[in-house]
């Protein structure tokens, strides 16, 4: 019993990074927000405009030209998802690459891979929350494993900061 | 709105389509005006440097070279299955 208690005695040891970085983590992950009463899941391009078209590159596994999603966001936001829908027919691997920063300088934010093909309803992916700065304008690129341009259409889905609040 | 295009000036190939100029350029990029980013049917072509109607004979002539790709894929395996080839399992 001595030793148990020994144990569970509280540590007055500072702890590691490492430790703090876990306890960090916990900390974020007990803290989930939410969108508040009253706003709303928004989408990029805004509605009710159509899903922007992207195109993938002609060659294999190498990206198509980014597009514009938004040329400065008007506040701080979190990118959540996004939607994509292929306009080919067969079953490709596909990564969509979201973008922040100038023309031809964009900084890759998130890449996600998925299988996607033609089919109605195309697909919605929610992802790592990616925190983008007011103002900042966001892109967005695809590659796929074919070897020729094959088109399609994405949506980014996000919340503005100001939008969210603790459960 | 105006709308531009950072082309790779010896390729014509698009890297980035944008509502806003930039600062400063990628080493062998070119800013190209355009009326607007590529759209549904749309398509960026490298040739004219110009956004461009993805006609549906184009489309089409894409599903078709993709679909042959996959029959030769399947026409390779079952050449293999014909020869004899048994799948090799892991070890």
């Amino acid at each position: 019993m001595a030793g148990l208690a020994a144990s569970l005695a509280v540590s007055t040891t500072p702890i590691t990074d490492a430790a703090q970085d876990v306890l960090d983590a916990i900390a974020t992950l007990g803290s989930q927000k939410r969108i508040k009463a009253g706003a709303a899941l928004l989408t990029y391009p805004a509605h009710p405009s159509v899903p922007q078209s992207v195109q993938s590159s002609a060659s294999a596994n190498a990206f198509g030209a980014y597009v514009e999603m938004v040329a400065a966001t008007a506040a701080e936001i979190v990118i959540v998802g996004i939607a994509y829908r292929r306009n080919v027919g067969s079953v490709n691997a596909v990564t969509v690459r979201i973008g922040q920063g100038a023309p031809a300088s964009e900084v890759t934010r998130a890449d996600i891979w998925l299988h996607a093909t033609n089919s109605n309803d195309g697909v919605v992916i929610p992802i790592p929350w990616t925190v983008v700065a007011a103002g900042a304008r966001v892109a967005v690129q695809v590659s796929d494993d074919q070897a020729s341009a094959n088109t399609g259409t994405v949506a980014l889905l996000y919340v503005p900061t100001a939008d969210l609040e603790a459960f | 709105m105006t709308w531009i295009a950072v082309v790779r000036e010896q390729t014509g190939e698009a890297v980035s389509f944008a509502s806003i100029a930039p600062d400063t350029l990628p080493a062998g990029c070119v800013v190209v005006p355009i009326d607007h980013q590529t759209g549904t049917g749309e398509r960026w072509d490298p040739a004219t440097r110009a956004v461009v109607a993805h006609t549906a004979a184009e489309q089409i002539a894409e599903l078709e070279s993709q679909r042959d790709a996959i029959e030769d894929r399947m026409v390779a395996l079952g050449a293999r299955v014909v020869q004899g080839e048994r799948p090799t399992r892991p070890a």
